[in-house]
């Protein structure tokens, strides 16, 4: 999976690619720590490009979720493909989340 | 000429296929088993829908069997079953571990739990589960009935 950031002064936007799945834990989480440390801990996380996601990425989500709204942020989910938003509402993280769709 | 690109594309290209085979327990041949059955299933033109249920859930056995199961050692291997004809999908992967206990599994979710999603999505995706052998074994099913 390729990982983009574009920081902004309220918000940074993590562009996730491709299949974010089990094998992307380290890259991942390394960016989110990264952004956590250099005070970025409202993220808008753009879904647009994720053709595949696996239980182990909705437990990414979830700790980065935790860890930015500890720091006092927010983690949004954008535009979620079809399949991907399917998982997303049988696993109750439009519940959890702000999708914006 | 018309006709025929007409009739490959309302017809699948054969009428069932069954793909059995054995993997090492890793990363790289877990994704390829996924990727063998995702294309076999496009070649078949199953409707998408279908096929990303099956990729998913095939995917999510693989994952358990391959850390739970086999405790993520290569030395250890998973064998998959796939039996596909129009209409019915079925998969069953087994792992080389101990097993577990099934009843302790969740059906439901614990809305925070960053663990614990990967058979629930097998059984709202999937239209039967079944858990043998202690937990070592897992066959799902798709079917049109």
């Amino acid at each position: 999976m390729d990982i983009s950031v574009m920081e902004g002064s309220d918000n940074t936007t993590v562009a996730l690619r491709g299949r974010f799945d089990f094998q992307t834990h380290l890259e991942f989480r390394r960016t989110v720590e990264g952004l956590l440390r250099a005070g970025h801990s409202a993220l808008t996380l753009d879904l647009s490009e994720v053709s595949f996601i696996d239980s182990s990425a909705l437990g990414m989500l979830l700790l980065a979720r935790e860890n930015c709204e500890k720091a006092g942020g927010v983690v949004v989910l954008n535009r979620p493909q079809e399949y991907v938003d399917k998982v997303l509402k049988l696993c109750h993280f439009d519940q959890l989340f702000q999708v914006l769709r | 000429m018309a006709s025929m690109e007409s009739n490959r594309a309302e017809a699948p290209l054969r009428a069932s296929a069954e793909l059995r085979f054995a993997i090492p327990s890793t990363p790289v041949a877990l994704n390829a088993a996924v990727n063998m059955v995702r294309s076999t299933m496009e070649w078949m033109a199953f409707e998408q829908d279908w096929v990303s249920r099956a990729e998913l859930c095939l995917h999510e056995a693989l994952l358990n069997a391959h850390f739970h199961g086999n405790d993520a050692d290569a030395k250890r291997e998973i064998r998959v079953g796939c039996s596909l004809a129009p209409g019915k999908v079925e998969m069953d992967v087994e792992d080389e571990g101990q097993g577990y206990d099934p009843r302790q599994c969740l059906s439901t979710l614990r809305k925070g739990d960053p663990h614990g999603r990967g058979l629930y999505l097998i059984r709202r995706f999937m239209n039967s589960v079944a858990i043998h052998g202690n937990g070592t074994r897992v066959v799902m099913s798709l079917s049109k009935e």
